[in-house]
């Protein structure tokens, strides 16, 4: 069936003008179609017989349908002409470096570069590459990621089901179905400038009557190093208690020349301070902080004491320097000094800086014990109860002994329970062993 | 540069230094044809001064020279017929109640109906109010369609109206203009065509424009009757129109008519004229539309100097007031700027 | 209801509104006598009379100003372009005239242009042309392009209705192959609302007019993969429906943007900026367009069909954006 204009789609034989077996020649007319926009008479397209007549008067068949067979003059059964239109464009579909390699080379050489490149490249992108891309991500995927705190190193390591495997939204959200976000979580983990706000079911809606009180820059600061470092450290606890008969009894007796002599008092801090310094030589990877896939131990212990503000309550965390090369009396001129300068407000922005290690003391508040947040990039931090008498059993006996409840908070990447458990009981050892001459403490 | 001699120009046919009706008209009708002319012209030599003051932004366009032909046209129009004309047609928008301190205003800028600032002075239209229908100006020849689109909604509509679309030389130069009246002819629309021929189409004289001697030769290719007629004789414009729109009006086809004027000032104020030979400028001062009013009033008119100077000095009047309250006009709101572009 | 085809529901649109409203006229070529060479108009002069079914003379610009200057007088014209390639005669009363006029005034210009557009049956370059992007350049025009009987007939009632300037781009290879139920009453489908032609989550398919079939097809076929596409059909270029494409992107994170006419400056363009601006935190793929190549329609059919977006090249796209 011809096309006879644009839009036709389809046209109906009115009338055969040859029947089967008639011999027809050439562009003689054959049949009589009408379709939507014209009628007109079909002549032949080929010289021969009429063998077969497929679309009967009357009949509404599509564009292209063959509606006759012809036999050519001559040729036998096989060789036939259809009175078919010409191919529609569905069924040709050239291949695409047929034209592209036209014998042609004139044509060839006048091809224009638009003409020929996107085909190659409809041809090449359809097949998959088989290197690797490179590690870059959608942004699809890193905000699928950074919404479930998945971490850079956890997408890094992913093998994905895109093109050279890359990592598509939908293997992100495989992988959390299967695994939850973790996968370790790291410093580095995604959006660490831009936490999402929190769901709003757990964000309290401020009523009437409450009393609104605006963070000092301080108190910000503090709440995003306590964020932040919630978010970067799995964080775990320690505790053991430690008698501090001899540290009591040091303090007793040699207080007062120790202050006399030192200009700076002899207290359950400093003494704890040197214990614990001390104790970090034997267990280095408490003294250090955890640098992507790595465990970064200082040479020196750069010890932080955190100091309430009494007039705001406030913390800050001045730290003493190279303190393992300290004595016990150096030891208690620093504390002094930091902590009167702190109180006077007169540390600088190096004496908070550049802390490998902290002592917090929530003793002095009358504290049991607490769970401390590390300070960041630290990995431990180690935390002093206050010192209670006690009833305690002691060879079968109940005696009464100064006791302290000491807890080491610890970045569980870079250490386990037994460290942290063998740090506390080094630290105690110190002390249940101090000598009671604080001038022949060894320096 | 070759420049255009009278005699080259104007046919001695057309040519006259006095002009008188054939009609009988009242003082009203001749005060209020003169003083809307008078408008205009006191109008353009004011907008002439507030370019050069750097007050307007853009360019303008004046009308000078051309004020007589609008006025005979429009004169004889009744009121719901429809005309479109750029600002040449300045003394028609007037006389059709068209407020000089809204023509200036909108040359400002400011936010005043019906463009509130979209559209320069040079352009007029505001059907609901004073019939001035709307046209387009990719050139002076693109509303000769949609006039005889006007047109044909009248006779569909059974409707004795008359659209005049007033164009120019230039504008019987694009294909709008055959092809307007061509389907006007066709249909026999009631589309009256008036060329005001002022010898320049921006720079180009009209031998560089056309291959005829007038406009109105081309008119037998539309099988519509045309008329070469002097334009700046107000009451020569009245006698060959009202042949025009009556033939119009009465249901059979488009009329074309040619006037021949003369721009008196630049295509706009920034243009010196330096094509213009001073001979051809002078002739034509000679025959200003305005002078030859109001000699005409001042002798057989039978004003007298007296009223025609009152006239005048109202008119300078009225256009100082009129600037006054433009310059006090907003400014259109930049918030407006995304609004009005589609009717709801 | 009864089955139509494209052009049967273009005539019934034209149809209802003339009878709905003796303000619509009809101008174009050798639409009244003849009845269009398409025969769109076949039987509307005998109904309607000269007066409102106008042939005009080979003029475009001529009677597209015509049409212009009537609707401000308050007819509502439909233009007929015999081919959407001959609107380009009529381009200055388009953009200059019709589309400013309402911005300019405040006086409405209720015209519809229908042009006849596209190609894949071998017209040649000046019968095969997608001229949208030509007008969608333009404020003040609306330019709308269906690619159903129901959405065609809907879709010319609203632009009729409308008072505004409205281009109806009507595919003529469509005409009389696509079929299906239509109302037999009058129904309008609103200017300016996209239509999820069929819905699904793993690719979003932004196309229009004929296009839509072919997506549809690839659709089909994809499905089979085990890929759902999402097809969604603008049928308004201008007002565009941003918001149906958008919401379908951020289900999906991967478009592909489908249309018959050339690439370069074509509509895909807008929606893939578009896309790239609103949706970019979602996007896990480029997105991609499919169009014609960029060269004039050529007749010769292997040379059509090289140049014209296929199922094939649908397809293509579509497993590259998929499989990204």
């Amino acid at each position: 069936m011809p096309q006879m204009g644009e839009s036709i789609a389809e046209g109906t034989i009115v009338n055969w003008l040859k029947k089967a077996g008639d011999s027809v020649v050439r562009d003689e007319p054959l049949f009589e179609i009408t379709t939507d926009k014209v009628d007109t008479e079909v002549p032949s397209p080929a010289a021969g017989i009429l063998v077969e007549i497929l679309v009967r008067e009357g009949e509404t068949v599509g564009v292209g349908t063959p509606v006759a067979v012809i036999a050519e003059a001559g040729d036998d059964a096989t060789k036939r002409s259809s009175t078919e239109a010409p191919p529609s464009k569905t069924e040709v579909i050239p291949p695409v470096e047929k034209t592209v390699n036209e014998p042609d080379a004139h044509f060839r050489a006048t091809q224009s570069p638009q003409l020929v490149r996107p085909r190659r490249e409809l041809k090449k992108t359809t097949a998959a590459g088989p290197e690797p891309r490179s590690r870059s991500f959608s942004p699809a995927v890193l905000e699928t990621a950074r919404q479930a705190g998945m971490s850079l190193a956890t997408l890094t390591g992913m093998r994905g089901s895109g093109r050279g495997g890359r990592v598509t939204k939908r293997d992100v959200e495989e992988h959390l179905r299967q695994h939850g976000p973790s996968g370790g979580l790291t410093t580095s983990s995604l959006g660490a400038d831009d936490p999402l706000p929190p769901p709003e079911q757990y964000v309290y809606q401020p009523k009437p009557g409450d009393e609104r009180i605006q963070m000092s820059a301080v108190r910000k600061k503090i709440a995003h190093h306590m964020s932040w470092s919630t978010r970067i450290s799995p964080h775990a606890t320690a505790m053991a208690e430690c008698d501090m008969s001899r540290a009591a009894e040091l303090v007793d007796t040699a207080g007062q020349r120790f202050k006399a002599d030192v200009g700076a008092p002899l207290t359950y801090t400093v003494l704890v301070a040197q214990a614990a310094v001390k104790a970090l030589g034997e267990f280095r990877t408490l003294n250090a902080s955890v640098v992507g896939d790595e465990l970064v131990v200082k040479p020196t212990v750069n010890l932080g004491v955190a100091v309430a503000l009494p007039d705001s309550g406030e913390l800050i965390v001045p730290v003493i320097r190279e303190a393992d090369g300290l004595s016990l009396a150096g030891f208690a001129r620093a504390i002094k000094d930091l902590a009167t300068r702190a109180r006077s407000h007169q540390l600088t922005p190096q004496d908070v800086q550049g802390g490998t290690f902290t002592l917090t003391n929530p003793g002095i508040f009358g504290g049991l014990t607490g769970t401390p947040i590390l300070n960041q990039p630290e990995v431990a931090i180690l935390g002093l109860g206050v010192v209670n008498k006690r009833p305690v059993v002691v060879d079968d006996a109940i005696a009464i002994k100064p006791i302290m409840m000491m807890s080491l908070t610890f970045d569980h990447r870079a250490a386990d329970g037994m460290i942290a458990f063998r740090y506390l009981a080094c630290v105690r050892q110190h002390l249940e062993t101090l000598h009671l001459d604080p001038s022949t403490t060894p320096v | 540069m070759q420049k255009l001699k009278p005699a080259r120009f104007l046919d001695p046919a057309l040519d006259r230094t006095s002009i008188a009706p054939n009609e009988t008209l009242s003082h009203d009708q001749l005060i209020t044809w003169y003083r809307t002319m008078r408008l205009a012209r006191a109008c353009d030599k004011k907008l002439g001064a507030l370019y050069r003051q750097g007050k307007i932004v853009g360019a303008v366009y004046l009308a000078t020279g051309q004020e007589a032909i609008c006025t005979g046209v429009v004169s004889l129009l009744e009121r719901n017929d429809y005309f479109s004309t750029v600002a040449r047609g300045l003394a028609g928008w007037f006389l059709r109640g068209v407020e000089p301190r809204h023509v200036i205003a909108r040359w400002l800028g400011r936010d005043v109906p019906p463009s509130h600032g979209r559209e320069l002075g040079l352009f007029f239209a505001d059907i609901e109010h004073y019939g001035i229908a709307p046209y387009h100006n990719g050139s002076m020849a693109s509303w000769i369609p949609s006039g005889a689109g006007f047109a044909l909604a009248f006779k569909i509509r059974k409707q004795p109206r008359v659209y005049v679309a007033f164009t120019g030389d230039g504008a019987t130069s694009p294909g709008d203009f055959y092809e307007g009246l061509n389907f006007a002819a066709i249909h026999k629309l009631a589309l009256v065509v008036i060329v005001e021929n002022n010898c320049f189409a921006y720079s180009t004289s009209t031998d560089k424009q056309m291959p005829v001697e007038n406009v109105a030769d081309r008119a037998p290719a539309f099988n519509i009757p045309s008329e070469v007629a002097f334009g700046n004789d107000i009451f020569e414009v009245r006698r060959v129109a009202k042949r025009a729109i009556d033939h119009a009006r009465a249901g059979n086809g488009p009329y074309l008519v040619e006037f021949k004027t003369f721009r008196a000032s630049g295509h706009g104020e920034h243009d010196d004229m330096g094509y213009v030979d001073a001979d051809l400028r002078e002739f034509w001062e000679q025959r200003d539309p305005l002078r030859l009013f109001a000699e005409y009033l001042d002798g057989p008119g039978g004003l007298g100097e007296t009223a025609v100077k009152a006239i005048d000095d109202e008119c300078t009047q009225v256009i100082e007031d009129a600037v006054v309250w433009a310059e006090a006009q907003p400014e259109a709101s930049p918030d407006t700027v995304g609004d009005r572009l589609f009717a709801p | 209801m009864a089955v139509i085809t494209y052009l049967n529901a273009i005539s019934q649109a034209l149809r209802g509104e003339m009878r709905r409203d003796e303000n619509v006229i009809l101008l174009g070529e050798d639409i009244a006598v003849f009845g269009g060479a398409f025969k769109v108009t076949r039987g509307f002069l005998e109904e309607f009379g000269e007066d409102r079914v106008i042939d005009t003379p080979i003029s475009e610009s001529g009677f597209t100003g015509a049409a212009c200057g009537a609707a401000v007088e308050g007819l509502r014209p439909v233009v007929e372009f015999q081919f959407a390639d001959f609107i380009a005669c009529a381009f200055d009363q388009i953009v200059n005239y019709a589309a400013k006029n309402y911005y300019r005034w405040g006086i409405p210009m209720p015209v519809v242009f229908r042009g006849p557009s596209g190609g894949g049956f071998r017209g040649g370059p000046y019968h095969s042309q997608n001229p949208e992007a030509w007008f969608t350049h333009v404020p003040g025009l609306k330019v709308v392009q269906p690619s159903t009987p129901y959405d065609a007939k809907g879709l010319l009632a609203a632009a009729i209705r409308d008072n505004n300037p409205v281009i109806y781009f009507e595919h003529k290879h469509l005409y009389r192959r696509i079929k299906e139920d239509v109302p037999d009453e009058d129904y309008v489908v609103p200017l300016g609302v996209a239509d999820v032609k069929r819905a699904g989550s793993s690719l979003t398919i932004v196309t229009y007019g004929a296009m839509v079939h072919e997506s549809l097809a690839v659709a089909e076929r994809l499905s089979g993969e085990g890929a759902e596409c999402e097809v969604i059909d603008l049928r308004s270029l201008s007002p565009l429906d941003r918001d149906t494409f958008l919401t379908s992107v951020r289900k999906t994170s991967r478009a592909l943007v489908v249309h018959e006419a050339q690439l370069t400056g074509g509509f895909g363009g807008e929606v893939a900026a578009i896309i790239a601006q609103e949706a970019f935190d979602v996007l896990d793929a480029p997105v991609t367009r499919v169009a014609a190549l960029d060269v004039p329609s050529p007749f010769a059919a292997a040379l059509e069909d090289a140049m014209l977006p296929t199922q094939e090249k649908i397809y293509a796209a579509a497993k590259e954006v998929l499989e990204y």
